[in-house]
């Protein structure tokens, strides 16, 4: 029995492991109410591209604060360089919306959803 | 991002890991070290260190190679003990470069071995001359064993004709001050005969006794207490 335990709290220990530094890909999806990332980065693009800057602005809030709820969550697999990528590309986001100006918002946009899509890689 | 609590949790599966993975090859990795043990030992210790603190990449990659890297030595490790072939290639072998008396020069050479390093060696084993020196082979993981000329040997019971006595290992009966129950009753000495023992020096109870080491063949009861009455304070001199 005792060596039964001398093999399974190790590959235990290794499996939860494993899990913790590949979790990032599960922890981004949705998990529980207003942390839907894609979901407010589409709103906000669509938004710009119908130039509806008021709309744009209320999505754009509650992209930071998905943003803000998934972070913490996802720090511990995933590349700290992308994550710092996204905090600048939605600080931009927020300048470029104050502005207006409509190609470099789509642009920052864009950027942002690179950064998302490859956080796990 | 909470670059200390990330830290922190890298680290903790860092060190969990690479605990892990050290007790997985075992201990003659750190008793016959070869150079390549050596270099294997430094590159595992940089991965596992590259894992717990360079948050530039992801935790993942370092974890991957890092177990890699160990997979790698016990395959080596595996077939080493498999097959002769494979112990030669990857550990070597050991080479003779002192038989009877007389250096090998053409091994010496081989082993890029020079003669002052031979003699470095035999210094550091308390040999001082030369030509006590019967046999002497350089291990694989660069020691030199020497086997001394018979009549530099140190004696031995079989040379003085004595009789030699039975042998047998000593067993902590006490340490930290609890009994260790096991070891009472593996020795065949019971609670009984200990408090006798420790009533004849004076001590009441095993919780004042640091270590008490029984030895079966001698019968002697080694006891140290936590309070020695050895003053350890370190007092300048004037």
């Amino acid at each position: 029995m005792r060596k039964f335990w001398l093999y399974t709290i190790p590959l235990i220990t290794l499996a939860v492991f494993v899990v913790v530094m590949n979790s990032g890909d599960y922890l981004k999806k949705p998990l529980t109410t207003g942390d839907d990332f894609p979901y407010y980065l589409e709103q906000v693009e669509q938004a710009v591209m119908r130039e509806d800057w008021s709309a744009a602005f209320d999505y754009s809030e509650k992209l930071n604060s998905a943003w803000a709820k998934v972070s913490p969550r996802i720090q511990f697999s995933v590349d700290k360089d992308e994550m710092k990528n996204i905090s600048v590309g939605l600080s931009r986001l927020g300048a470029f919306l104050k502005t207006e100006d409509r190609s470099q918002a789509l642009a920052v946009i864009a950027e942002i959803r690179e950064h998302w899509e490859h956080i796990n890689e | 991002m909470n670059e200390a609590l990330v830290v922190l949790v890298r680290s903790i599966i860092a060190f969990a890991t690479l605990f892990i993975f050290a007790r997985l090859l075992g201990k003659q990795q750190v008793s016959q070290l070869t150079f390549f043990d050596y270099v294997l030992g430094i590159t595992i210790g940089s991965i596992a260190a590259s894992l717990s603190i360079d948050l530039e990449s992801r935790a993942w990659p370092h974890w991957v190679g890092l177990a890699v890297w160990t997979l790698a030595v016990l395959c080596i490790q595996i077939a080493s003990t498999k097959s002769t072939a494979a112990a030669k290639i990857f550990i070597g072998e050991p080479v003779v470069i002192i038989r009877k008396g007389k250096i090998l020069e053409e091994a010496m050479g081989r082993m890029r071995f020079t003669t002052s390093e031979v003699l470095e060696q035999l210094r550091n084993q308390g040999i001082f001359d030369i030509s006590m020196v019967d046999f002497a082979v350089m291990e694989s993981d660069g020691q030199l064993s020497v086997l001394l000329k018979p009549e530099h040997r140190p004696a031995t019971v079989q040379d003085l004709g004595l009789e030699p006595q039975g042998s047998s290992m000593s067993a902590q009966l006490i340490y930290d001050g609890k009994v260790i129950e096991e070891n009472l009753k593996a020795n065949g000495v019971d609670h009984a005969w200990l408090s006798k023992q420790l009533q004849k020096r004076g001590i009441n109870d095993a919780s004042q006794v640091f270590l008490a080491s029984y030895h079966p063949g001698s019968q002697k009861l080694y006891i140290d207490l936590y309070e020695d009455g050895i003053d350890t304070s370190t007092k300048k001199a004037d």
